[in-house]
């Protein structure tokens, strides 16, 4: 009885020490509870390898890591570290900054503003196009999201390998299209556009850019609407200038049609 | 040799030319000419707020229209080889150029797949 309880608390040293695998350990004590007190004098020999303790011994190290603990937990209330950069470049701010994640402004209200979206083969290409969107955000003061992966479509396309018959053998192909997205936050329209006009400027090519814009009205917009005078919807198709409908017309107005009339 | 089509037009200088890919390029231009017509005609013919009369002359106009301002006369081509079997639409190859060129690498985002 003993044997084995000893056995056992020399187990929960070894899983604290990380000295010895812990599950293989746990699968022999798992057999036959005779193959255990056969196998208990090995294992204790094994902890004696990384130090065997005594109970009393074993207590006063939890009680040593507990003020460790605590000692650990009172040094973080102390304040921030003392902060020494390792690489110190005489490059300006934003082009050092360049070398790392692109900053992000924190939201203050969260509403979207902009949505752009990424659609392309190479997906450096996208990403670096993200970040680009974001550093142009940070710079323009708009909050933006991380750079989102979306959903990838893969096009398979299996075609008969060789030219003339033998159909059976087919070889496949596939085009792969990532897709990413920024989402922007509160930002005046204003901003926004030159947030994407700036975008637009410096596109990286291969990349397809989408932007989904949001706009807000004020709450009286239903009213303001009711309210027009000069509003009227098409009358169909003929205010439009829909070029089979103008035909439509002067069809029926000509001889052939005019004398069924 | 008299020339073959009703009306003199220009060879497409995208692709590939063989007669066949000739006589496909008239087709398209000829729908694209009438194609105001067309559906003018049918747009009166299947109106059924207009009298019968006046329905069933322009379904009559609309058939004795020749058959190449038809838009089902177009076939797809292969760009690179003038095939008209086997095109794959999203690059407009037929199967054995698309081959090539995927092998090659030369087709944007196209790989050789294995999973």
């Amino acid at each position: 009885m003993f044997r084995s309880r000893f056995f056992s608390t020399g187990l929960r040293v070894l899983n604290q020490a990380g000295g010895v695998k812990p599950v293989k350990s746990k699968a022999k004590a798992k057999g036959s509870s005779g193959k255990v007190l056969n196998n208990g004098p090995s294992g204790s020999t094994n902890g004696s390898t990384t130090g065997k303790v005594s109970p009393s011994e074993y207590l006063s190290q939890i009680k040593q890591q507990e003020v460790e603990q605590q000692q650990f937990k009172s040094s973080l209330l102390q304040g921030d570290y003392p902060y020494e950069p390792k690489i110190i470049s005489n490059e300006p701010i934003n082009v050092e900054l360049l070398k790392y994640k692109p900053i992000r402004l924190p939201k203050t209200h969260g509403h979207e503003v902009a949505t752009i979206k990424f659609r392309g083969y190479e997906e450096d290409d996208i990403k670096l196009a993200g970040e680009f969107v974001s550093r142009a955000a940070f710079f323009l003061g708009i909050p933006v999201s991380s750079i989102i992966k979306e959903k990838t479509e893969k096009r398979l396309y299996t075609v008969i390998k060789s030219p003339f018959a033998q159909a059976k053998t087919k070889q496949n192909f596939h085009r792969v299209t990532y897709n990413y997205k920024v989402i922007g936050y509160d930002a005046n329209a204003e901003v926004v556009d030159l947030w994407m006009s700036y975008v637009n400027k410096y596109a990286v090519e291969g990349v397809k850019y989408s932007a989904k814009i949001h706009t807000r009205e004020s709450q009286s917009f239903v009213k303001e609407l009711d309210d027009l005078k000069d509003f009227a919807v098409p009358e169909s198709y003929k205010d439009s200038n829909d070029p089979i409908m103008e035909r439509v017309e002067e069809l029926l107005a000509s001889d052939q049609f005019k004398k069924h009339f | 040799m008299p020339f073959r089509f009703p009306v003199k037009f220009e060879i497409p200088k995208h692709s590939y030319v063989n007669a066949r890919v000739i006589k496909d390029q008239f087709k398209r231009l000829q729908y694209a000419e009438h194609e105001v017509q067309r559906n003018a005609l049918k747009y009166i013919a299947r109106n059924t707020e207009l009298p019968g009369n006046v329905r069933l002359e322009a379904q009559l106009q609309l058939s004795s229209m020749p058959k190449y301002t038809s838009l089902t006369q177009i076939r797809d081509r292969c760009v690179a080889s003038g095939n008209g079997k086997w095109v794959i639409k999203d690059f407009k190859l037929n199967r054995t150029a698309f081959r090539d060129r995927a092998t090659a690498g030369i087709i944007p985002g196209v790989k050789k797949a294995s999973w």
